[in-house]
Order: C-alpha cells, then structure tokens, then sequence
C-alpha cells in the first residue's frame, strides 16, 4: 500500500462522490432546516394540540433507522433516488433541528418577550428583533453539529443506489477485490470534513459565549 | 392630584390557583407606591396586570382616564406610556447597553437614529451608566449595571408610570445601593412609581404610600411611618417585624 495509491484513492471518491454526498447532505438539511423552524415556532408559539400532536410524529420519526426512513420514501413515493434520499433525510433532520430551535426558543423567550412587550413592542416586532436574532445566532453551533451527523447518514443512500462518496468507495473496493485502502479513504474524507465543521462550530460556541448568550446549549 | 392610575376589584387566575383576590389600587400622578408582602402574595402578578403583560380576569384598571381591560384599546400603544423594570433586568442578550435603550424608541416611537441616540445617552447618563459602557453587551457589566441600563431603558420612553419588580433582589447590596439611588433620584424628580421591594430603608425615605399584600390581597395600606412603624393589622405587624429582625444590627455583634 503506497501513499502514492492511498491518495488516488482517496482523490477518486472525492470526485466522484462528493458532489452527491453535498447535494444529499445540503438539501436534507436544508429540508430539515425550513420544516424545523416552522414547526419549533408553532409549538412555541401556538401550542396546544399542535404541540401534542407533532411531538408524537416527532417521536415516531425518530424511532424509524434512517435506512427505513430511506426505503419509505424510494419505494413508497416512487420518485428517483437522489430526490428520495433529500426527503428521507430532511425529514429525519428536522426532527432533530425542530427540537434544536424549541430548546433555544423556550430558553429565551419567556423572558426576552415579556421585555419585549414592556417597552411597547408588538408580538411580531418583539420576535423580528428580538427573538429571531438570538434564536439563529444560537442555534449556528448545534446546527452545525447536527449537520454533521446528517452527513454521516447520507451514506445510508448507498442502499437505494445513489453515487456518493460511500458508494463510490464501495464500488472502487469490489472491483479491486481490495478494501482496506478504499474505505480507509473514505473513513479519512468523513474525518476531514466533519472534524472542519465541528472546528468552526466550537469557534462559534466560544464567540458566542464570549458575547454572553446565557442559553443552554 | 390626579389620578394616574385606579385598578378597581382585579381578579387573577391561573387555573384553579386564585393569585388575585380583588386588589384595588389607587396612584396619583408624581408618586411613590412601595408594594411589600411574602413571597406568593400576588406582587409581581399585579405588577404585570397593571400593563396587562398578563391580563387580568376580572376587574377594571384605568390608565390616565382610560380603562385599559376595555377590548378596544390598543395595549401596545399603552405599555409605551408604562415603562417595567424586572427583577432579572432581562436585557436584550444581543443587544449592546446603548442598541437597548435605542431599540424602543427607533422601532417603537419611530425616531430616527440620531434623535433616538441622544435620548438613549442621556438616559444612560441618568442612571450613572458612563460612556465606556455603552456599547458593552448586557453580559459584560454587573447586575447592578444591568438594572440600571434596564431601567434607562424604560425611561428614555418618557413613560407616565413605572413598575418595578423587586429591582434589586438579584443583586448584592453595595449593587442594591448603586440601583436605589438611581430609584431615588427619579422619585424627587416626580417620576410615577409602582416599586415591589423590601428594601425598608429606602420605603421609609422615598415612598408616599406602602401597601402590604398577602394572599392575593391588599391587607393593609398607608404612609410609610404608619406601615412600617406602628401597623394596625396583625399580620402585618408579623410580617414587619420580620424584616427589621432580618436588617438590624444588633450591639452585640460589636
């Protein structure tokens, strides 16, 4: 095993995999991201039933394994693979994310709204300038990190066929009758990106205390 | 004098926990109401009926001349007019000490910057709070610093009454001072004050009325002299008796 080898490998699955491992990682999380916040704001803010309700399909999301979750969507909605993994990942991300942003909500808001009203803003200038800020500035270091993870599971989409960096190593692998060095490669490109992302996060979750943001993270 | 603020017969509940019993309750314009009582009294729920931060379930409160618990009024227009001061400053996290006082009167009062900056500083000046400070976010000053931004906060929106609630229990007492004294100046100044405290000392100097409340009622109320010296009902006696206990000094300790 040359390093020679090691970092052609290693090249081969970052061209050929990576675009779909971004695309699949990106658009879930995006997914997630836009159902997250929607959802955290009505439970926060409307409540109730609505609560109650989507704290149980929440619960039941999270008791599905994202390869599950995976087939549901391919063999369920029958759309093509790359747009079923996005949805299947999206909607286990934002099971995750709508629980992020209700944390930092419930932490805040009690407190920072009824300041808010005091000085005689109304409810959705208190939240346009008051909550919402802390709220996204807050929230950056546990997305991140969820992001992460939600990376690391788009290799599941290897089971429905997508190409991406899992698959490709995989692919590379079968064909040498060799494992060790693709998916070492592989273990390595997981490493660097996701150990860069939780660097930057924990850079920010410092700033951020540095500023005083008394939430829990 | 006239009557700026009158709350007849409020009732609160949160659910079947009656926390307001019938409080009323009468403020004339330029003075000093100190509200004292155990914890659980009711204090800071009628503190936040007043500005309807939590509506009430019964009763009448007039603002002003204007009743207020009517459906038609426009809170928020309202609470412009009463400025609140909360035991946990609840500052704008985000916001540096100067970006809150201005927040209220740019986005509230529709100011442009500069106008809103001025009144901002001169607010900050008001309460001791010096220009290094000003564009320190809330976590880098003290409590007491916090309390007093918080409380320029409230007053750079020129209100007509306001409420404090027990502004300096979360701090220390050389804190404790830095904040009374602040509360003091605005009382000379005939600034409407509604204060939940159980700073004696400073009732019996600056107030013109104390209240003692207990159980979701108002037990008995009148001059601070009266009140904290010689009170007619017993429990009130009790409950005095119990905080100068708690505040003096004794020769013995010498």
């Amino acid at each position: 095993m040359s390093f020679e080898e090691f970092f052609q490998t290693l090249l081969l699955i970052l061209l050929r995999g990576f675009l779909n491992t971004f695309v699949l990682s990106v658009g879930g999380f995006s997914l997630g991201l836009f159902l997250g916040t929607l959802i955290a704001f009505v439970q926060v803010f409307i409540g109730g039933v609505y609560s109650k309700v989507i704290d149980y399909v929440n619960k039941t999301i999270r008791s599905i394994p994202p390869i599950l979750m995976l087939f549901i969507v391919f063999y369920g909605l029958k759309l093509n693979n790359i747009a079923s993994a996005i949805i299947g990942l999206g909607i286990i991300s934002f099971s995750y994310q709508s629980q992020i942003f209700r944390g930092i909500i419930e932490a805040i808001a009690a407190r920072q709204l009824e300041a808010a009203l005091s000085i005689g803003l109304d409810r959705w200038k208190s939240f346009r300038y008051i909550i919402l800020p802390q709220v996204i500035v807050l929230s950056i270091p546990a997305l991140l990190n969820e992001f992460t993870i939600l990376l690391k599971d788009s290799s599941i989409a290897y089971a429905i066929g997508v190409v991406e960096m899992f698959t490709v190593s995989i692919n590379i692998a079968n064909a040498r009758m060799e494992y060790v060095i693709p998916l070492a490669s592989v273990a390595i490109l997981y490493l660097i990106i996701c150990y860069t992302i939780s660097f930057v996060s924990n850079l920010i979750h410092k700033r951020i205390g540095s500023l005083g943001y008394g939430a829990p993270l | 004098m006239n009557v700026l603020l009158k709350a007849i017969n409020i009732h609160k509940y949160f659910g079947k926990q009656h926390v307001l019993k019938g409080v009323d309750l009468e403020v004339e314009e330029g003075k000093t109401v100190v509200i004292i009582g155990p914890s659980g009294s009711g204090k800071s729920t009628l503190l936040r009926c007043l500005n309807l931060l939590i509506k009430p379930d019964k009763g009448t409160i007039l603002f002003n001349g204007m009743d207020i618990t009517r459906g038609k009024i426009n809170i928020h227009r309202v609470r412009q007019e009463i400025g609140f001061v909360f035991q946990s400053y609840n500052l704008f996290t985000h916001l540096t000490a100067i970006d809150n006082v201005m927040l209220g009167l740019v986005k509230v009062k529709k100011m442009d910057k500069s106008m809103a900056r001025k009144i901002a500083e001169e607010a900050l000046i008001s309460v001791g709070i010096t220009e290094d400070l000003w564009k320190k976010y809330p976590a880098q000053l003290s409590g007491g610093q916090q309390q007093r931004v918080a409380i320029a906060r409230a007053i750079a929106m020129s209100p007509k009454l306001l409420l404090l609630d027990e502004p300096t229990s979360a701090l220390d007492p050389e804190l404790t001072v830095e904040v009374l004294n602040v509360l003091e100046k605005l009382s000379e100044k005939k600034m409407t004050m509604i204060i939940v405290t159980h700073e004696l000392g400073f009732a019996m100097r600056v107030a013109d009325e104390v209240i003692f409340m207990e159980d979701g009622r108002i037990v008995e109320k009148g001059p601070p002299e009266r009140i904290l010296l010689a009170p007619e009902k017993e429990r009130t006696k009790i409950f005095v008796s119990k905080l100068m206990e708690l505040y003096r000094i004794d020769r013995r300790y010498k």
